[in-house]
């Protein structure tokens, strides 16, 4: 699919194509080299390694040791006072963040028909979407945090981890031998970078849909504490993006080397919207017509169509809530102690919503028994 | 005149020896030096060959074949001491002997040869020596493939969370099917037959699950649910692997055939006696389980191919018997042989044709157990027993006369692509040109696979006929044709060859 987009000349796609085979072979590496030790052992190095530094490992495995390195040189470009300023900027928008995570930024990722495979690569790793959906939101809240990134902070930690777990996707795909290379690498840089875009500016693309405007500042400051995440999640640096402009391109691009979303996509979807937000929410029909309805409108008709949504009439809830949105953007951008006071909401908001979300996500759904895409040589078998 | 064994000698010397020897025409079966007895002299042999044999239980049993220039005798010349083993005629024998008074009396009307006679017994012990200690310092590398002396630790493999709940609930499901049926028994209200149907359908749920929790997908799942212990699908395998071994360990080796394939008392699981149990079928165990349990596993598809394969390699074996020429001698070799049941089974049956049957075996026991059954069977003066390796390091291997038909049924299982490789060199080397070779593996279609890797911690190579076409053609058989089949089960490849 990378070849045929590339062969019509677009040398800007040919050159970022590479990404899409690219993996992250610093935590690659540790993977490999965890691999060889007892369950647990590796978990236990990467704790005291988290938690105590690289020099408080016995006997580290030079992969372990490569990968701090990297992560714990902070790049010169990071500005701490603009990764707070983000910080407080993300956990202000509160609910209103966590409905554009859920209807506008993962819909966007979702949509990836090779990036969504990692997610659906069993029929039953469906039945995750909503485990998956707190576990998001737990990571970009951890991250988000006032000092999360810091270095022995809980977003610092979590990120890491979250390198590694896709790390050893990748062998467990890699190994299963049904991966087809076809689709890239599995969590390739393209997708660890869309992802990356897809939280951050991605994020306040989709306030803005919902009628909620942050300074731009805030913008500024939001998209450099994700750059920042990005580094410590091991995107590569030519995919790191500073300005929206950049990430609307990289979207772009990533769009165009993917394609069409396909019916992985469509189920991804389905379970991300079946997903309650509280134990006595599940199996209620109109809160899937909600997400719906919302999502189509935040992602338009054209992409909601692609990804298959049907359509409600709940649209109207976000006609109604833009004028109330816009109008809390604009208090806290003008007025200095709901604007301070607002982050510490945010974060409670956030904190109650996501341990009622894990508490619903123990309900399971319908999912096919085998994957909706097969690789070419079960095509051919 | 002339041995590899004394190197150093001159032509000279070699002249001076020559006025001395006598050459002897010993018939097959004559014993040239017996065990403890007292002869001093050095054997050449000139042509035809004889077999270095030691007693066992009173069982002779070969430890080497020596041919054209091969010299025997030296070791008590030098000691002497009485002969460690026994030295008989395997074929009608040409050999040279210089008494041990001649060559005393060269030694010493010329000092230099003495010199160089005990230079050249020198290089050759310290030859032997060498190749004995590589093999200690081995421990038994050789001998690997074959015997497999250390199990390893099952655990490690996976975490607690990733063994799946469900797995669980179906082993609490096993638990209660077997002790349900056991207390019925107990009180009489089950009959043996009800209760072995029971049982079956129980034992036969954990051979299930092994399948379905060991394939690639619910490998991603359990591997997905703890990214973070790093676990590949193999371990996760293993994983699964110890976790149904632990749950079922308890129950299922109450079968005596279960338990002995388990525990490998003579270090390797196809042992003489478990194969013995495996052909009999006769379900023994303990506790009230125990010999329900052995029922359903004799019944498995891993006992009905061992016994199929075994029948089969006798029909294939006399199918060969019956293509040669009436009246001829037939030598037919059976590597890592066991106690060879088909193959003295057919000399037995075969008696209008002669066969020569060689049976080696690292195992002394198995032929001790194969030199009873060819005396009962009245077959001792046609079989040959060798204890030695087929596959190893040059020097290390027995050696055997040509042969008609070598076989090796079982072997492959246990030896890597490259040692087949080696054992088909092996085979191609004893096979005379015309004669035929026939090995057999384990297909991939063997029903049990898992159950011998995880319940019986019987690791085992499963090959299809093409992969064994495969290794036939890296061998020195090259492109000859290959005939592949199966026995009666389809989990026994058989693949056969002609020189």
């Amino acid at each position: 699919m990378v070849t045929t987009v590339a062969s019509e000349g677009d040398h800007r796609i040919q050159h970022y194509a590479r990404f899409w085979q690219t993996e992250d072979p610093l935590a690659d590496a540790v993977a490999a080299a965890f691999a060889e030790r007892a369950a647990g052992g590796g978990r236990a190095m990467l704790e005291t390694a988290l938690n105590r530094g690289i020099g408080a490992v016995d006997d580290p495995p030079p992969a372990l040791v490569a990968l701090f390195k990297q992560l714990d040189e902070v790049p010169y470009w990071v500005d701490w006072d603009k990764v707070d300023r983000g910080s407080a900027a993300f956990l202000r928008t509160g609910l209103l963040g966590m409905a554009v995570l859920n209807l506008f930024c993962l819909p966007i990722m979702y949509y990836s028909p090779c990036g969504n495979k990692p997610l659906v690569f069993t029929g039953n790793l469906l039945k995750r979407a909503p485990r998956r959906l707190a576990e998001t939101g737990r990571f970009v809240l951890e991250c988000s945090r006032p000092g999360g990134l810091r270095r022995f902070s809980d977003g610092f930690k979590t990120n890491v981890k979250v390198r590694l777990m896709h790390a050893q996707v990748r062998r467990l795909l890699w190994r299963s031998g049904r991966w087809n290379s076809k689709w890239g690498a599995p969590v390739n840089q393209l997708y660890m970078a869309g992802t990356n875009v897809a939280l951050s500016a991605g994020l306040i693309e989709g306030l803005e849909r919902l009628g909620y405007r942050m300074g731009a500042g805030d913008v500024e400051a939001l998209l450099h504490l994700w750059r920042y995440t990005g580094y410590i999640s091991g995107v590569a640096p030519e995919l790191q993006i500073s300005t929206r402009e950049e990430g609307r391109h990289l979207g772009e691009l990533i769009h165009q080397l993917e394609g069409q979303p396909d019916d992985d996509s469509r189920a991804l979807i389905t379970a991300l919207m079946s997903s309650s937000y509280h134990p006595r929410l599940e199996g209620a029909a109109w809160t899937q017509k909600v997400n719906y309805g919302v999502s189509r409108k935040l992602i338009g008709d054209a992409l909601a169509d692609e990804l298959g949504y049907p359509r409600t009439h709940w649209g109207w809830t976000v006609s109604l809530a833009r004028p109330m949105a816009g109008s809390l953007g604009l208090i806290h951008r003008y007025v200095p102690l709901l604007r301070s006071v607002a982050p510490r909401w945010g974060d409670r908001t956030w904190d109650f919503m996501l341990d009622l979300i894990m508490a619903g996500s123990k309900a399971e759904y319908h999912a096919p028994a085998h994957l909706a895409r097969p690789a070419p040589e079960e095509k051919a078998a | 005149m002339k041995s590899e064994t004394l190197p150093t000698l001159s032509p000279r010397d070699w002249e001076l020896l020559r006025e001395h020897v006598t050459v002897i025409h010993r018939p097959r079966g004559e014993v040239i030096l017996a065990e403890g007895g007292h002869r001093r002299a050095i054997f050449i042999v000139k042509s035809g060959s004889v077999r270095v044999e030691q007693s066992q239980n009173g069982l002779g049993i070969a430890l080497a074949l020596l041919g054209e220039g091969e010299i025997f005798g030296e070791m008590g010349f030098v000691e002497n001491v009485p002969a460690s083993a026994s030295v008989i005629v395997q074929d009608d024998a040409e050999l040279e002997v210089i008494e041990g008074d001649a060559l005393e009396s060269i030694k010493a009307s010329d000092p230099g040869f003495s010199v160089r006679f005990y230079h050249g017994l020198a290089i050759s012990l310290a030859r032997r020596l060498r190749l004995t200690s590589a093999r200690l310092s081995r421990a038994g590398a050789g001998e690997a493939a074959q015997v497999n002396r250390h199990r390893v630790a099952r655990t490690g493999n996976i975490t607690a969370r990733q063994v799946p709940p469900a797995l669980g609930d179906r082993f609490d499901q096993f638990e209660q099917t077997m002790l349900s049926v056991k207390l019925a028994l107990r009180a009489g209200s089950l009959d043996a037959e009800a209760a072995a149907r029971q049982l079956s359908v129980g034992c036969d749920r954990v051979a299930a699950l092994l399948e379905e929790y060991t394939d690639s997908d619910p490998l991603v799942e359990i591997g997905y649910n703890d990214l973070l212990s790093f676990r590949d699908q193999d371990h996760l395998e293993a994983g699964i692997g110890d976790y149904v071994f632990r749950e079922t360990f308890g129950t299922l080796l109450l079968s005596a055939t279960m338990a002995r394939c388990y525990a490998k008392p003579r270090g390797f699981p196809d042992d003489h006696e478990t194969m013995a149990m495996i052909m009999a079928g006769q379900a023994q165990g303990d506790d009230r389980l125990g010999p329900l349990i052995d029922r359903w596993f004799l019944d498995r598809p891993l006992c009905r191919t061992r016994r199929a394969s075994a029948e089969l390699m006798r029909r294939r074996l006399g199918a060969e018997v019956a293509a040669c020429p009436p009246g001829e001698s037939i030598r037919i070799a059976s590597l890592a042989s066991g106690t060879a049941g088909e193959l003295l089974d057919l000399c037995a049956i075969s008696e209008g044709a002669a066969i020569e049957a060689s049976l080696v075996d690292l195992d002394g026991e198995a032929l001790q157990a194969a030199a009873r059954q060819a005396d009962r069977l009245g077959l001792s003066d046609r079989v040959i027993l060798v204890n030695g390796n087929v596959v190893g390091p040059p020097g290390e291997v027995v050696s055997l006369l040509p042969q008609h038909i070598v076989y090796a049924l079982g072997l492959c299982d246990y030896l890597t692509d490259d040692e087949v490789v080696i054992l088909l060199d092996r085979l191609y080397e004893l096979v005379v040109p015309g004669g035929c070779a026939l090995v057999t593996n384990l297909s991939p279609d063997n029903g049990d696979r898992l159950v011998m890797q995880h319940l019986l911690d019987w690791q085992a190579y499963h090959r299809s006929g093409e992969q064994i076409r495969a290794l036939f053609a890296r061998s020195a058989f090259g492109d000859r044709a290959v005939e592949i089949f199966a026995d009666a089960t389809g989990a026994t490849v058989f693949a056969r060859c002609i020189k």
